[in-house]
């Protein structure tokens, strides 16, 4: 009883505390942890929006008896790579070239950035402009005498077409945190480098890239859960054709959505959760291991 | 001695222009993208190419905004959103990263272990329910919910509880000796010592707000309560293949953050990046 009685004293205490937070309390609960559980549990069961029936595991196991399914996992997990190992190489050479350079480093940082802050709705379509048989890039093609490349509606070339406006649109994004990295490494580490004699790549080998794994780290986790959930350039650029060679798992979510398969959707949702949530703890721990 | 010199001078020179070309690559197509709204159909597929249009005509603009869609109306719902979340973000994010940075109360390592975990899932992968949720509240195609929703963040809460800890607890002290009631404190102590973190968070909401497609997409059906990004992308759904027309669309929807961007690039820059850059 004693024991009841100062528990609830403790808690009026706190009441000043637990108001300020109850709102974004409720939200959080209500909003965010309400439809995920239920995102978990309608996973299992077979729903077209009224009636529902418990299927067990059979939506994940006709999942990947999905042909579709099976190639929008593939495309995501291509995406994912292809845009990140780019994306990453460019920011850190322009990081590189800026931290370089005395005068303009923040017009620079400025100028790259600047697509990041731009919508990815508007981005889509300025690239469609830029893909098209007379846009940009096929005028360059023209002006060095080559014939027009067909950029959306190959199957070939779609995806790597997406990939470099996905790229053009984000890199910015890791470029300001490795130039945050870059000058954040004492010059003392290079000065001895220099006087144990290491060349330019050797510096830059045993003393810029370790200094800089915990971004790489985050850019790694941040930038994995950014693209594994691909969806605007896709539904803007290229509707997941042609073929589906660009059809990706938020895509195909959304389909299955809109025709109300949405255990099956829900499903997908479920694997995407579980595939981005591995790959974080697998990372701290590889990074963890490596300390 | 000179052979070297010469040697720097060219590396210098040499990296000038990669980095000016790099610059010309993100910015030159925005120029297009403005040069393409005052083009007619016709100049804008032209071969060869050309970027200055004959006339400067305004005659996309005109049409773009009386007659397609309803775009003054995108744009006011794009506003009041994007600043409704802004707003609501900066107030109550704060509020609670107040009380887990300076009250103490039972079970607040629990709680704050429960907001942090929010941050592992992203929000995509429950828009479905989230939706269903908005039907039973009757919150579908409605401001309700298009707000409610992303009304606060764990994000924000870990954005300005990391700069409140910083707070030293005696400026509090001080304000707790006049009489201070805690919310005072905050408001009147707290607060106004975080504006670096408020701007990087109201930033941050800004621009995923104002530039977010699949949640406005999701719930909202009519074209009254489009935002700016969903009723551009439902230009060409609605038979308008014109691509002076989708220029100018998407041109409107850019400019309001360009405009902001020019002349706050530093914060945009430390805001959307905050989370990513230590201290």
């Amino acid at each position: 009883m004693n024991r009841v009685k100062s528990f609830l004293t403790e808690i009026w205490k706190g009441r000043t505390a637990y108001l300020f937070i109850s709102v974004p309390l409720v939200i959080t609960c209500l909003f965010f942890f309400y439809p995920f559980v239920r995102t978990f549990f309608v996973s299992f069961t077979q729903y077209d929006g009224s009636t529902m029936t418990w299927v067990g595991i059979q939506n994940y196991t006709d999942l990947f008896a999905d042909k579709v399914f099976v190639t929008s996992f593939t495309n995501t997990i291509s995406f994912t790579i292809e845009s990140l190992v780019l994306g990453v190489g460019v920011a850190m050479t322009f990081a590189l070239m800026i931290n370089q350079v005395k005068k303009g480093k923040g017009f620079f940082r400025g100028a790259l950035f600047l697509p990041v802050v731009t919508n990815m709705v508007a981005v889509s379509f300025l690239w469609r402009l830029i893909y098209q048989r007379t846009g940009l890039i096929n005028g360059l093609v023209r002006l060095l005498g080559g014939e027009p490349i067909s950029f959306l509606a190959s199957p070939t070339n779609s995806m790597p077409a997406v990939v470099v406006t996905s790229v053009w649109q984000g890199f910015g994004y890791s470029l300001v945190l490795l130039l945050a990295g870059l000058e954040s490494i004492p010059v003392e580490y290079y000065e001895a480098a220099m006087l144990d004699g290491a060349n330019f790549f050797q510096r830059f080998w045993y003393v810029t890239l370790p200094q800089l794994r915990f971004t790489f780290l985050f850019i790694s986790i941040t930038g994995v859960s950014g693209a594994m959930m691909v969806f605007t350039q896709i539904y803007n650029m290229t509707a997941g054709g042609p073929s589906n060679a660009t059809r990706t798992l938020m895509y195909d979510l959304f389909q299955r959505f809109i025709h109300l398969d949405l255990g099956v959707a829900d499903a997908i949702g479920i694997l995407l959760f579980v595939f981005l949530l591995g790959f974080s703890i697998l990372n701290l721990k590889l990074s963890n291991r490596a300390d | 001695m000179r052979s070297n010199l010469l040697k720097k001078n060219s590396i210098t020179l040499v990296l000038y222009l990669c980095l000016g070309l790099a610059a010309v690559i993100t910015i030159f197509p925005f120029i297009w993208m403005f040069f393409s709204t005052l083009k007619t159909e016709a100049e804008i597929l032209k071969v060869p190419l050309q970027l200055f249009p004959t006339q400067f005509l305004l005659d996309n603009y005109a049409y773009v905004w009386k007659s397609l869609g309803i775009f003054p109306r995108y744009m006011f719902n794009s506003a009041f959103v994007t600043l409704s979340v802004v707003v609501l973000n900066v107030f109550f994010d704060s509020l609670a990263a107040f009380s887990f940075a300076k009250l103490k109360f039972k079970g607040k390592n629990f709680l704050f272990a429960f907001f942090m975990a929010a941050l592992l899932v992203p929000a995509q992968v429950m828009y479905i329910e989230l939706f269903r949720l908005m039907q039973a509240f009757h919150w579908t195609n409605t401001y309700m919910g298009l707000i409610i929703p992303g009304a606060t963040s764990a994000f924000g809460i870990f954005l300005v509880w990391q700069y409140m800890k910083s707070i030293p607890d005696d400026f509090l002290e001080a304000a707790r000796i006049e009489g201070a009631s805690d919310f005072q404190v905050y408001w009147r102590v707290s607060l106004p010592l975080s504006v670096p973190a408020l701007a990087s968070l109201a930033i941050f909401q800004f621009i995923n707000t104002w530039n977010d497609f699949l949640w406005p997409l999701i719930v909202t059906d009519t074209t009254e309560m489009r935002t700016l990004t969903v009723g551009i992308a439902l230009m060409q759904s609605n038979n308008v293949t014109s691509w002076s027309w989708l220029m100018t669309g998407a041109f409107i929807s850019v400019v309001p953050v360009l405009i902001f961007y020019i002349f706050a690039q530093r914060y945009f820059i430390s805001g959307l990046t905050a989370g990513g850059i230590k201290g």
